[in-house]
């Protein structure tokens, strides 16, 4: 392959690709920025987990649309909404329970707050429990993939993730999901950064940290079921935890931190994109792959900087 | 069992106070921290020392009485583990003590405040290794810059639980030192929880000591003439003494 033409045909094709690529680096950049609380709570199979229930969630949505009104593409929201005015559902509740992306939410949710009463009521790890949920999300997502036998090929993509194209109505959810995130990040930051660090010092400072960690964990639950509904479960879960851990060995503070975090994020996303262009490979497994590559340098660089002390 | 008796300036009131799990560890307790003051609660393990402190601090939930703070506070505990893993120097750890309730909404309040950073850092005798990442530091070094993040706020009633276990008798008497004029410069007071009452005991003003199911509470000599607290802070488990 003649990478520099294919390149060359890439960018003269921008406009057609733009909005998966750049939906890749919004969320690349939101889960980067939420990834350094995951990362810091050690709540990195939570994210693994969260990305799988999205998806059971998603699949979910599909499956009770299709029961009602037959079947419809799992990418097309328009269409699968006129679906519904067609069939004559037309109010707020049909809306909310037919839509996969609050079905995802909702469970995401729902599995974030049974974890975090768990942990709160018993103080014990929740490993046992999040394993399953992750096999309780991926079964059911595989289990219900039989019964969308059409959308097969979108249940595929929503497990690994192959957004080569992304319809305009889901960038521009992306595109307000991840301009929220990170403006909440960013007003919320001190509240978010005391209450899981030094839970005990900020409540005696006055910090409301029962409300702060339901934000934070809100806009974790929201951020991956979004992403996993546009980009798939294996890049959400890379994008949510692979930056941060780069980024913790290349920070001096939570700031910088987080701005790494969100940059590898985002260039790791469109890196990928571009990568699977070139190579004709899946769109996700290459952006997971480009941010492992990622990490894997920062710690090889990292061990050398070690072995350079020791030597000195 | 005594109270203490002080002037309306008190900084912490407790009366009736009953404090546990599901049942009382002690009887109900009377107390009143007033300025100026640095005060030791000492017991056997398990005796109810942290649970006493939480218990009036609202990290956990009292059984009885009342608990009154009529100061800004602030708790230092031993270092949670969560905090290993974080990049921060220990300039960015001590500011983030800058930040409470109101605080931590205003942009850039710990760029308008750095000057209290500073000066807690020198307090504390950290200037060397202020730009040092916090987890390169020793156990010791820690637990000084968590006093100094306590202390970047100016709160004037801290409380202290086993904040200085890493700390050897010679760093825990540095500690205690710029503690002690803290206080005394900002009419402050404190409560440490401590096992090492010897190595502490000159710089405190009032004691309160859990034995055989009861309190001692009131000034340090008056605790120290008592026969009960005496044998239990004397018989070598508290301290270096």
């Amino acid at each position: 392959m003649d990478n520099t033409a294919s390149l060359a045909i890439f960018w003269e094709n921008w406009e057609f690709f733009r909005e998966a690529a750049l939906a890749g680096v919004f969320a690349g950049v939101m889960l980067g920025v939420v990834g350094v609380y995951i990362v810091f709570k050690r709540l990195v199979f939570l994210s693994a987990a969260l990305s799988q229930v999205s998806s059971a969630g998603i699949a979910l949505g599909v499956w009770l649309l299709i029961l009602v009104q037959g079947a419809a593409p799992l990418h097309d929201d328009v269409h699968m909404h006129e679906g519904a005015v067609d069939a004559g559902h037309t109010s707020f509740w049909w809306d909310f329970i037919f839509n996969p992306v609050i079905d995802a939410a909702i469970l995401s949710l729902l599995a974030i707050a049974v974890i975090g009463y768990g942990q709160r009521r018993s103080g014990r790890d929740m490993s046992a429990f999040v394993a399953l949920l992750y096999i309780a999300g991926a079964s059911l997502t595989l289990i219900l993939g039989t019964r969308i036998v059409t959308e097969i090929q979108d249940i595929q993509q929503l497990l690994l993730g192959n957004a080569v194209l992304v319809s305009p109505e889901d960038f521009r959810l992306m595109l307000i999901v991840s301009v929220a995130t990170v403006l909440l990040h960013m007003v919320f930051r001190h509240g978010f950064e005391a209450s899981t660090l030094d839970a005990d010092s900020a409540r005696v400072g006055g910090i409301r940290v029962d409300a702060m960690q339901f934000v934070l964990m809100l806009s974790i639950a929201i951020s991956i079921a979004v992403a996993t509904k546009i980009l798939g479960a294996l890049p959400v879960f890379s994008f949510s935890v692979l930056p941060a851990m780069a980024a913790r060995r290349m920070s001096f503070n939570v700031a910088s931190m987080l701005v790494f975090s969100a940059l590898i994020g985002g260039i790791s996303a469109f890196v990928g994109y571009v990568v699977a262009y070139l190579y004709a490979f899946p769109v996700g497994p290459s952006q997971a792959f480009v941010c492992l590559i990622w990490v894997m340098l920062v710690y090889v660089f990292h061990f050398l900087k070690i072995i350079r002390l020791r030597k000195v | 069992m005594s109270m203490t008796k002080k002037s309306d300036a008190f900084l912490l009131r407790c009366t009736e106070f009953s404090f546990g799990h599901a049942k009382p560890l002690m009887p109900p307790l009377d107390w009143i921290v007033g300025k100026n003051e640095l005060w030791a609660v000492i017991g056997e393990n398990g005796s109810g020392k942290t649970t006493l402190m939480k218990s009036i601090l609202g990290l956990m939930p009292k059984l009885d009485g009342l608990c009154e703070l009529n100061a800004s506070t602030r708790y230092i505990s031993q270092i949670d583990q969560s905090e290993r893993d974080v990049p921060q120097r220990v300039s960015d750890y001590v500011s983030r003590g800058l930040y409470d309730a109101r605080s931590m909404w205003i942009p850039g309040y710990a760029i308008l405040h750095r000057h209290r950073v500073k000066s807690s850092i020198e307090e504390l005798d950290l200037s060397a290794v202020m730009h040092r990442q916090f987890e390169a530091l020793s156990e010791g070094m820690k637990q000084r810059a968590k006093l100094a993040q306590a202390l970047v706020s100016r709160p004037k009633l801290l409380f202290l639980d086993e904040a200085t276990s890493a700390m050897d008798p010679v760093q825990t008497q540095k500690y205690y030192i710029s503690l002690r004029s803290y206080l005394e410069r900002e009419s402050a007071s404190c409560i440490v929880v401590s096992h090492h009452f010897m190595d502490i005991s000159s710089y405190l003003t009032h004691a309160l000591v859990f034995c055989d199911g009861n309190y001692v509470i009131g000034e340090i000599h008056d605790v120290m003439q008592n026969k009960s607290a005496c044998a239990l802070l004397k018989s070598g488990r508290y301290g270096h003494g």
